[in-house]
Order: C-alpha cells, then sequence, then structure tokens
C-alpha cells in the first residue's frame, strides 16, 4: 500500500476530535519508543499511566491495536502513529515481539478463514431453496403488515402519525420478519416525520419508493433476474461474497471519493472506483460494527490494481474485490453535470432502489441563491448541495474552477472531494 | 413536479381529509383505495422526479478570489490547525505577529475557521488573512473595514491643524463615544495648539470625554491644567530637616480646594474624603514632581512614617503608568513587592509595566527562593502577561518538580515562556504521574509554538 498522506489519515479518524487527538499525539515527545516496517508501524505512546500504551497498526490491511481503554476505532495513538508514518518521520525497525506476536496471529486467522470458507461444503441448492423459501414466506407476512400500517398512515395524514416511535415499532416488526432492508427504511422516514421544512415532500417519496419496493418483493418470480437481485437486496438479503458468479473485472481502479457512515452502530465506508480503462463504475462497501476495523478501505486519491466481481443487479455498480495491487493514482477528468445525471436516470430507471449516483463535475465552482447553495459546471448548470457549509471549499480554492466528486440522491449532491489540480 | 408536491400534501394531511389530483399520464395503480394509491402514485413521481432532474441554470457562481500578491505560509498549516483545533489563540497570535512582519498570510484551508476570530482579534490577524481572506469575509458578509479609531487616526496624522477644524466643527453632532474616539487621537503629535479644543472637551457632558482630555491635558507641562496641578500638588510634601534628621509631612487637600474638572478616584476601602483628595491631584501630576533631589527609596521611607502614605501610593501608581515614568514604575514594582506585608498583592497593578530588567531580576529571586515570596512572584507573572525570557521560562519549569498546583499555571505559562525552555522539559519526572503530565503539557505547548514559528523560517 503506498504510504498514506496526512490527509487520508484525518479520513481514517472516527471523528474529529479522535483526529485532533491523534495529531497532538504525532509529536515525537508523545512516544517513548517508535518503529515500522513494510507491514506495520508500532510504538510505545506515553499516556497519563504508569505504562505506555502499546500501539500497532498493520499498514497493510489498516489494522489497528493498541492497549489504551479507548473504543474509538482507531484510537488517538493509532493516528498519532499513522500520522508519523504519513510524514516519514518513523525510522524503520524489526518488530517488537508483542507487536510480531499480533501481526503472525493475524495472519493465522486469515489463513484460518481462507481454509474454513474453502472447506465448508455449498449448501445444497435443495436446502438452500427450501431456506430461502421459508424465509420469504415470512417477509411476505411481514410486508402484509407493513402495507396495512402504510395506508393507515396515509389515511389519518403524516401530521397525525408523527410519533417516531410507532415507526420503530413496526420496523422491529420487520427485522423480526427478517426484512431488515425494510426495517432500516422505516425508521428512516420515521425520523425524517417532521424534520426541517421540507420533510413532506421527502418522506412522501420515500413512502413511495418504500411501497414500490414491497409490491416488487410480492412479486419477485416475475420480475427479470437482475431486478430480482436488487428487491432482494433492498429488503434485507444480502448476497455472500461466495455467492457471487459473474466474471471478475480485471483492471486498475482509482478511488474518487469516499465517504464514512454510521447508521444503527454499523459504519459503513462506502468508496466510488473508476476502471481506468474502461471508466466503469464500481461502488466498494465495507461494514464495521462495535468499532471493530474495516477488512478493506480504499482511500481517495489512492489507486489498485484488483479483480472487481459486481454483485447482481438490474444496473451492477457494488463490487467485491480480490487480488488487490497498489498501482499509482492516476486523476482524471470529470464532466458536465448533464452527463453526470444522465447517468443517474440510467440507474434509476433500471434500479429504483439505488440510493445515490457518483457524479464527476469538471470545472464545477459554487454559488448560492438565498441561503441554499449549488455547485455549478462549466456549462452555467447547478445542482443543490447536500446542507452542509462549503465555505472551507469556497476559501480553499477561491472558487476558481475546480473538479469534484459527489454522490447525487436525486435531491442534493454530497461532495466527496475535489481538488485544484487538472484532472487530465 | 407539481403534481409531485400535491400528492405529498394530500399524504401530508392524510387522504381522509384530501383529495387526491388525477395523474391522466400515469395507469391506474394501487386499487381502488386512495391511499394505496397515493403511495403508488408517490413511488413513481418521485422516482419520475428523480430520474429526471435536469439542474437549474438560475445559479450565478460566486466571484473568485483575487490573485494573493504576498507569500502563503503553506508550511504553518499543519501545527496552525492544530493551535486552532485546541483554541490555543495565544498562540495563533505570536504566529500572527511574526507572519506579518514577514509579510506572509494564512494558508487558504485555515481562512474560514480564522475568520471567526478576526473580529476579536482584529489588529493582529487582519494582516495575515491576505486578500483571500478579505475576499471570503466580504462573501460572507463580515464587516472588516476600519474601525473610527484607525480612520481618526490617519486623519489626526495626516493634517493635524485640519484634524482639529473637523472635530470643532463636527463635535456637536457625534454621539459621545464618537467624541471620545477623536478627542483621544489628539494625543497623536500633541501641541499647544491642541490647548483650546482640549480645554473644550473637558467641559463636554459625558465623564469619558472630561477624563480623556484631562489625561492630554495634564501630558504637557505646558498647558494651563498641568500648570495648575502642579500648583495644586506644590503644598502636598512638607520636608522638615531638624540638626538630626529629615521628616515628611504630607498635608492632603480638601476636595473643595480642587478644581472641578478633576475626576474623582473611585472609593478605597478605608480612605477618607481628604485622602481620597490627595489621590485625585497625585494620580495626575508627573511622579517626578515629588522627588526633586534625594532618592526615591528615601521618599519611599519617608513617605511611609505619614499617616498618608497609602493614599501618597495609590495616586503615585496611577501617575506612573499615567506617564509612563519608567523609573518610578521599578522603583514602585520593587517596593510593592518587597512589603507584602504592607501593600499585599498591589504589585499585580504594576507587573505588567516593570521594565523586563527589574521584572526578570525580582521574578528569578522570587522562583529560586532567594528573596520575594514564590507563590506572590507566580501571581505577578500572571499579571504582567508578558514574554518570559529564557532563563525565567527555566526557572519556572523547574519549579514543577516542588510544587503540585502548578498544571494550570504552567500551561498558561507556556503560552508566554519562551520557545527555547522546551530543551529543559526532556527528563520525564517518573516519581510523579501528575508532574509528568504537567511536563508533557508544557512540552506539547512549546513544541507546537516553536512549531509553528518554525514553519515561518523559510519565508523570512
Amino acid at each position: 500500500m503506498p504510504r498514506l498522506t496526512p490527509e487520508q489519515v484525518i479520513a481514517l479518524a472516527p471523528d474529529a476530535s479522535a483526529a485532533s487527538a491523534g495529531r497532538e499525539l504525532a509529536s515525537p515527545a508523545k512516544w517513548a519508543s517508535i518503529g515500522e516496517n513494510d507491514l506495520a508501524a508500532w510504538g510505545e505512546a506515553k499516556g497519563s499511566g504508569k505504562n505506555p500504551y502499546q500501539t500497532a497498526v498493520d499498514l497493510k490491511d489498516l489494522a489497528y491495536k493498541c492497549s489504551c481503554p479507548s473504543r474509538k476505532l482507531p484510537c488517538k495513538h493509532a493516528l498519532g502513529l499513522l500520522f508519523r508514518h504519513a510524514k516519514s518521520e518513523i525510522e524503520p525497525g524489526t518488530p517488537p515481539t508483542w507487536v510480531q506476536d499480533w501481526l503472525d496471529k493475524r495472519a493465522e486467522r486469515s489463513e484460518q478463514k481462507a481454509e474454513k470458507a474453502a472447506a465448508t461444503p455449498a449448501a445444497s441448492p435443495a436446502d438452500a431453496e427450501k431456506r430461502t423459501e421459508k424465509r420469504w414466506s415470512k417477509i411476505l407476512a411481514g410486508i402484509e403488515e407493513c402495507e396495512s400500517f402504510l395506508e393507515d398512515a396515509v389515511s389519518q395524514g403524516l401530521y397525525a402519525s408523527q410519533s417516531a416511535r410507532s415507526w420503530d415499532q413496526m420496523a422491529a416488526r420487520m427485522v423480526d420478519a427478517q426484512a431488515p432492508g425494510i426495517a432500516t427504511r422505516l425508521k428512516r422516514i420515521g425520523n425524517a416525520i417532521g424534520v426541517g421544512e421540507t420533510w413532506g415532500p421527502t418522506v412522501a417519496g420515500q413512502l413511495g419508493n418504500l411501497t414500490l419496493l414491497l409490491e416488487a418483493a410480492k412479486r419477485i418470480e416475475t420480475l427479470p433476474e437482475g431486478l430480482k437481485a436488487d428487491v432482494r437486496t433492498a429488503v434485507g438479503i444480502p448476497f455472500r461474497k461466495e455467492d457471487l458468479s459473474g466474471e471478475p473485472v480485471e483492471d486498475v481502479w482509482d478511488v474518487l471519493g469516499s465517504s464514512i457512515e454510521t447508521e444503527d452502530r454499523i459504519t459503513t465506508c462506502r468508496s466510488w472506483l473508476q476502471a481506468r480503462s474502461t471508466g466503469k463504475w464500481a461502488l466498494h462497501l465495507a461494514f464495521s460494527a462495535a468499532g471493530q476495523p474495516f477488512d478493506f478501505q480504499p482511500l481517495t486519491g489512492t489507486a489498485f490494481h484488483a479483480k472487481a466481481q459486481y454483485y447482481p443487479s438490474a444496473y451492477p455498480l457494488r463490487v467485491n474485490l480480490t487480488e488487490i495491487e497498489p498501482q499509482p493514482f492516476q486523476p482524471r477528468k470529470g464532466g458536465l453535470i448533464a452527463e453526470g445525471l444522465e447517468f443517474a436516470a440510467d440507474v434509476w430507471a433500471q434500479n429504483p432502489w439505488a440510493e445515490r449516483v457518483p457524479i464527476p463535475i469538471t470545472a464545477g465552482s459554487f454559488g448560492r441563491k438565498e441561503s441554499d447553495w449549488f455547485v455549478i459546471d462549466s456549462a452555467g448548470r447547478a445542482l443543490p448541495l447536500k446542507a452542509e457549509d462549503p465555505w472551507y471549499l469556497v476559501a480553499l480554492f477561491g472558487n476558481q474552477p475546480i473538479e469534484i466528486v459527489g454522490e447525487w440522491n436525486g435531491s442534493s449532491l454530497n461532495v466527496l472531494c475535489s481538488s485544484d489540480d487538472p484532472w487530465t | 413536479m407539481k403534481t409531485f408536491n400535491e400528492v405529498a400534501s394530500v399524504i401530508q394531511v392524510g387522504t381522509q381529509r384530501a383529495t387526491l389530483p388525477s395523474v391522466d399520464f400515469l395507469p391506474e395503480t394501487g386499487g381502488e383505495k386512495p391511499e394505496k394509491r397515493a403511495l403508488f402514485l408517490a413511488g413513481t413521481l418521485e422516482l419520475m422526479r428523480r430520474a429526471g432532474v435536469v439542474g437549474i441554470d438560475s445559479v450565478k457562481p460566486l466571484p473568485t478570489a483575487p490573485q494573493e500578491n504576498r507569500r502563503v505560509a503553506e508550511a504553518s498549516e499543519v501545527p496552525l490547525s492544530e493551535a486552532l483545533d485546541k483554541k490555543m489563540t495565544p498562540v495563533v497570535l505570536e504566529w500572527a505577529a511574526k507572519a506579518k512582519q514577514l509579510r506572509a498570510v494564512l494558508p487558504p484551508a485555515l481562512l474560514t475557521a480564522i475568520l471567526s476570530l478576526v473580529k476579536k482579534h482584529r489588529e493582529e490577524l487582519l494582516p495575515v488573512i491576505g486578500e483571500r481572506g478579505l475576499w471570503l469575509a466580504q462573501l460572507q458578509g463580515l464587516e472588516l473595514s476600519p474601525s473610527e479609531d484607525e480612520k481618526f487616526a490617519v486623519k489626526r496624522t495626516e493634517d493635524p491643524a485640519a484634524y482639529r477644524e473637523w472635530l470643532t466643527a463636527e463635535s456637536e453632532a457625534m454621539d459621545w463615544k464618537e467624541r471620545l474616539k477623536a478627542v483621544k487621537q489628539l494625543q497623536i503629535q500633541l501641541s499647544i495648539h491642541d490647548e483650546p479644543i482640549l480645554e473644550v472637551a473637558l467641559k463636554d457632558r459625558r465623564k469619558e470625554v472630561r477624563e480623556a482630555a484631562l489625561e492630554l491635558l495634564t501630558s504637557q507641562a505646558s498647558f494651563k491644567v498641568a500648570h495648575e496641578l502642579a500648583m495644586l500638588a506644590a503644598p502636598i510634601l512638607n520636608w522638615k530637616k531638624s540638626f538630626l534628621s529629615t521628616s515628611l509631612i504630607i498635608e492632603a487637600p480638601e476636595r473643595s480646594e480642587l478644581p472641578k474638572w478633576l475626576p474623582k478616584s473611585p472609593e478605597i476601602d478605608g480612605m477618607g474624603p481628604k485622602a481620597m483628595a490627595l489621590i485625585d491631584v497625585v494620580s495626575y501630576v508627573p511622579p517626578s514632581t515629588w522627588v526633586t533631589n534625594g532618592s526615591r527609596e528615601k521618599f519611599f521611607e519617608h513617605m511611609s512614617k505619614s499617616d498618608y502614605h497609602r493614599a501618597m501610593l495609590e495616586g503615585l501608581i496611577v501617575a506612573a503608568v499615567r506617564f509612563k515614568d519608567q523609573p518610578w514604575l521599578d522603583a514602585l514594582y520593587e517596593l510593592l513587592v518587597s512589603r507584602t506585608d504592607i501593600y499585599k498583592f498591589k504589585g499585580r497593578a504594576l507587573a505588567a509595566y516593570a521594565s523586563p530588567e527589574m521584572f526578570e531580576r525580582i521574578a528569578l529571586k522570587g522562583l529560586r527562593g532567594v528573596e520575594y515570596q514564590s507563590d506572590l512572584i507566580v501571581q505577578m507573572i500572571i499579571a504582567s502577561k508578558r514574554p518570559l525570557s529564557f532563563e525565567l521560562s527555566c526557572a519556572l519549569i523547574d519549579t514543577l518538580k516542588t510544587s503540585s498546583s502548578s498544571h494550570v499555571i504552567l500551561t498558561f505559562f507556556a503560552l508566554n515562556m519562551h520557545v527555547d525552555a522546551i530543551s529543559r522539559t526532556e527528563v520525564p519526572i517518573e516519581e510523579h504521574h501528575v508532574f509528568e503530565d504537567t511536563r508533557l503539557e508544557v512540552r506539547n505547548i512549546l513544541s507546537l509554538r516553536k512549531r509553528l514559528l518554525s514553519s515561518l523560517d523559510s519565508l523570512a
């Protein structure tokens, strides 16, 4: 993996205070000992206790170990270590026993996992089908309840059903019915009712989209394979990596933008990659629960050669990556907003449940209309920005036209990254 | 979009109360129940809306930033952002002072963070935000134009006579705050020609304006007011010489003997009307008036025997600061610090004014336990808010091993210590964790300051 930049280390921080504390710990005075090799960086961070905290980072997979009591991942000590690594301030050395033991255990676990996966006999198609049928009948029962709940809510009006609790209760019922995807959508709707000035159309749209999903789920057998997969995924029955059967796409993938979000105690890292030879988009999702590290977290501004296997969908975007080998990043030119919107329309026409679509904009600048912010392309076309303060970007680039990559959800663009260098 | 919003409204108020619009361009979906149909329509129309967004053309981009003429202190970005994150404003201001000297400006990534500080620290930060900072402030609607004080100062500097004319003509139309600012600027190139206008101001209806005028009228011996005060002061000290000794008798004036324009000092516990009148006069007379021959130390010795010694001292402290009389400031500071039995912590008032040599000499003696009380000295150092020399900084760090209450104080001092004193923080204090934490904290602050200041070295 190429050496991280300080900006990438900041992006790894679980929150701003951890980033700040990590930066503070990048001072040499904070470390009793420190070292690194190609695989890991390690150090003993001086804390308030008698003994220093033993901190190590697996530089290949970005996994962390620290003896401090913090539950944040990476903790400030690991971030401090990474900051020093990013600034090439760590002298090469031989890992001490406690680091080597940890690395050995990680390698052992990884091998065991691979062996287990290889040794586990695949369930017979008949058994798998039986299980899916059983689960699906539970889901259908849940869907029936959910439909009458939604109809009641719409009959009375959302003003009358503003209690998030009733939506949470329905969501819990859908978890029991083994449809966690539907449960998540119900919770989001419950939390959005009455919030902000434009909640009415937003929630109506979400309700409508959910209704289409419920209807599609009831008729899943009649749907084409791709859409069937999208309904299944949206309902909450994900495909396992092992079940992916399509031909992998082998290419160099540039990481053009990523974001980290936490919902229901699950942290998701969404990274948009683009194949260098074809320009094909791919979405890599990494999940982490209870502060555990991501298995693999592609960082914006990095690139790697990999085999990407697309998950089944009417418009496949999500990928599983294997055989990852770092490569130098190659910046590229974006496009006009109109082109990005055309791509988005194409995705949604085929998969109405795709939530967000990447839009790269070349020569983008920022503008305001009343209190709303917009990104504007070189053709003068504008898209609203996610309600976030873009003053930082305006200050940084002096509102000179820049390359922007954002995620478009149909209502607002969330800027993932921007650059003032021409992406050639 | 209009139809979608109509459907959304129906969903908000409920299909029991509102009727769905007819949507001819979509097939009948959702069956006969209106709520079901509303949900289907919302889903379909929202999808059409989402996929049909084309963006808008009516938004104009913000203007682009002007070219930056000065050098950008790129290397300062990381340490400066650390200082801003930790809300260490004094450290940021220290950096700004050096950057201003080097005509360097802030890295643009920090502008939004720094603009929130500019209003409060305008003088220090405005010179380092550069063209882009000014541009951004204008976009954000931040008022950064020169203050009235600055405008008046420029006017006065350019042409003192024209300023006088302008002030005479305009002062009636000004509110008292403006008048006060305008009168204060007469200090620039103050001359006998300003006397008439200051005498008018001495009769102003606002006390603040009268005091500002008096301040200036007493600052030069050639002014009538200064002369009148000197006449009032003349009978106060009476030296009685006998064959064996000399004694000092202080005669305090009656308040009724004093001119009306002489303001009354704030009441002090235990001081009677005559003592207060004495303070009023002494505080507006140059301290050098009182000792024409002989030493100040002798004068203090004689003064201490008088009933009015406290009142005299109060007046002298104010006068020494007012007339910026350095020998008197030093002498009074030494007196106050050495006689805490009488004057307690009164020296704090002069800690910021004592000369560096005097301040350092006393502080070092105090910290090393040679003379003076060390807790008193620590109070003086805090009150002085002055940058500390290398030697004094080291002496302060050395106190760490002996005082368990020094964490807050020392980390506060670290903002004013000489950055090279970081060398004194190298040795861990293994026997006590609290002291060790303080050492690390002080070291971190000094290290950050050092990194910040040296980040500008390449621009020097």
